[in-house]
């Protein structure tokens, strides 16, 4: 798939935005303001090219048959995770094991490792401020193995309360298990402190990346973390797919999770030996046009100049925040220092579903609800939130449209 | 105005002046009816009198449909004999399911007859009248 150069001089998200066709779409009758992003982002041309070449040209099995449609596939579904590792900056393409996505990503550690290391009265420490999928897999491990579920209290402006990690860290943690990015407010993290300050402690750490990797470059090795996961339908790509990228150490001392095809390496009756990571966890055929579509996912992101993008990006949120502390009865949820991607919101007019379901009548798109953070809606008392969350191919025209759509729901209510 | 369909003026003001909520009183039988999805969380109370509905309230939080729809059921069952209540949520529950046509099952819920169309909006609906069909047929059980 061969890049798109884009203008380094100035950003033009016109030229952007005309590479995503879905976005052209007209929603009753309006033109469609999609600021859904951190629920899935939209595909460019380039994927939706390759899923189609793929079973046209092909489809085949991976890592199976000696023919030719099979070694094209092959190839081509492992040179996207050479490429995904260069793009995570891992220490090689073995410390990619593909997954359904971000959710199975934490659920796998959570069963392999977690099962295998963690015991009765160890902690675990998550963050108030995380999606169920950062949640739920955890609680599972620690009702099984007796073990501590800690939470990182949340501040009012709706960001860590490091000082209280720290006292938690004293305790006997075992794991840290907390997202780059929140899903719900788009607050950013400090991911570089919690690591440091979990591997003095002795533990693992876990990054949720879903709400990073389509907004800021992940450095893994940088980083310094254990797990990362991610999906990789916020990233552009296909939806069903996502990864984990794990320490090579780590995943080799990892019990498989999943039984079946290619994660084995001899199998009898009386004996089954294990494939290497990162075949080990990937039992059965995976999503094959899905990885190679990511693969053109990343091209995409590859071609887009970062630092006019980024700058892009930053400028349209810090728009929209701006514009939300003018309106009259608009409550932000959640005012962190460093935000990324997404803002939450309440209107004293009404209840998030009606203003989500006024503002779709105006051809915005936005989510409502509790983004399956409900522990978070309850940190700020709230029933759930409306959430505008925005990709690089959003514009100053679409929070000027949410405004005006805002207004009118006001006038509505 | 936009979204004359599902936000009718007749639904508007159950919303904005919603009929015989506030808290319950002593005494009432209870149910309560909530939807994690968006938060949406209610609590229906009744008196009943010889299998009669003597009495209906309602209170909560909810979207303006699911309040609306709250409200109307309210009026609709308040002096209602209990079983032809029962009947009432039932057939409200169909009405809604069929999302168009069918007959009307009351004339205090026409007005959620925009809503119905919206099948995300299901829920909303038929929050309050599930609470309070489990509450009666739990009763007459």
């Amino acid at each position: 798939m061969a890049a798109r150069q884009m203008n380094t001089e100035a950003f033009n998200a016109e030229t952007v935005r005309a590479e995503f066709p879905i976005l052209a779409t007209e929603a009753h009758g309006r033109p469609l303001v999609y600021l859904d992003n951190a629920a899935t982002t939209q595909k460019p041309q380039c994927v939706l090219d390759v899923i189609e070449h793929y079973y046209r040209a092909q489809n085949s099995n991976v890592h199976r048959g000696a023919h030719y449609l099979a070694d094209l596939a092959t190839r081509g579904f492992e040179a996207a995770r050479e490429q995904l590792a260069a793009f995570l900056n891992a220490n090689g393409k073995e410390e990619i094991v593909w997954t359904r996505g971000t959710t199975e990503s934490i659920n796998l550690v959570a069963q392999s490792w977690g099962r295998k290391h963690i015991g009765a009265g160890d902690h675990i420490v998550i963050s108030g401020l995380e999606h169920h999928a950062n949640i739920v897999p955890w609680q599972m491990l620690c009702e099984e193995k007796d073990a501590e579920l800690k939470v990182i209290p949340v501040t009012d402006s709706g960001e860590l309360d490091m000082d209280a990690y720290g006292t938690l860290l004293d305790g006997p943690v075992k794991l840290v298990a907390v997202s780059h990015v929140s899903n719900a407010l788009g607050t950013v993290n400090p991911v570089g402190e919690i690591v440091r300050l979990a591997r003095e402690a002795g533990a693992i750490t876990l990054i949720d990346g879903a709400q990073a990797v389509a907004h800021m470059p992940v450095d893994v090795q940088a980083l310094g973390a254990d797990f990362y996961a991610l999906s990789a339908h916020k990233l552009f790509g296909p939806t069903g797919l996502g990864a984990l990228w794990g320490r090579y150490a780590l995943l080799e001392s990892m019990p498989p999770w999943q039984g079946g095809g290619e994660m084995i390496e001899r199998v009898s009756f009386e004996k089954t030996t294990y494939n290497a990571p990162p075949f080990r966890f990937e039992a059965g055929t995976p999503d094959i046009s899905g990885v190679i579509a990511l693969g053109a996912a990343l091209d995409f992101v590859g071609s887009l100049d970062h630092d006019s993008a980024s700058a892009h990006e930053r400028d349209v949120l810090d728009y929209c925040v701006a514009r939300a502390r003018q309106c009259e009865g608009l409550r932000l949820i959640g005012d962190a220092t460093e935000r990324l991607g997404a803002m939450s919101f309440v209107l004293d007019a009404g209840h998030p579903a009606d203003v989500g379901t006024l503002l779709d009548r105006q051809g915005i798109a936005v989510r409502t609800g509790h983004h399956c953070a409900q522990p978070l809606m309850a940190r700020f008392g709230v029933p759930g939130t409306v959430r505008a969350s925005f990709a690089v191919y959003n514009t100053r025209a679409d929070v000027d449209a949410l405004f005006t759509g805002i207004e009118k729901v006001k006038t509505f209510l | 105005m936009m979204d004359k369909g599902l936000y009718r003026e007749v639904l508007l003001d159950h919303f904005r002046n919603p009929r015989n909520k506030g808290s319950l009183e002593e005494g009432m039988q209870r149910e309560r009816g909530s939807n994690p999805r968006c938060g949406d969380d209610i609590e229906v109370g009744v008196v009943q009198v010889e299998s009669r509905i003597e009495q209906i309230r309602f209170h909560g939080r909810g979207c303006s449909v699911c309040i609306a729809s709250a409200s109307m059921m309210t009026e609709a069952c308040e002096g209602a004999p209990s079983d032809s209540a029962i009947s009432l949520c039932n057939h409200v529950e169909s009405w809604v399911g069929s999302r168009e046509g069918g007959t009307v099952p009351h004339p205090g819920v026409e007005a959620l007859d925009g809503a119905r169309a919206h099948a995300a909006r299901h829920t909303c609906i038929l929050l309050s009248w599930r609470a309070l069909c489990r509450l009666l047929t739990a009763d007459a059980a």
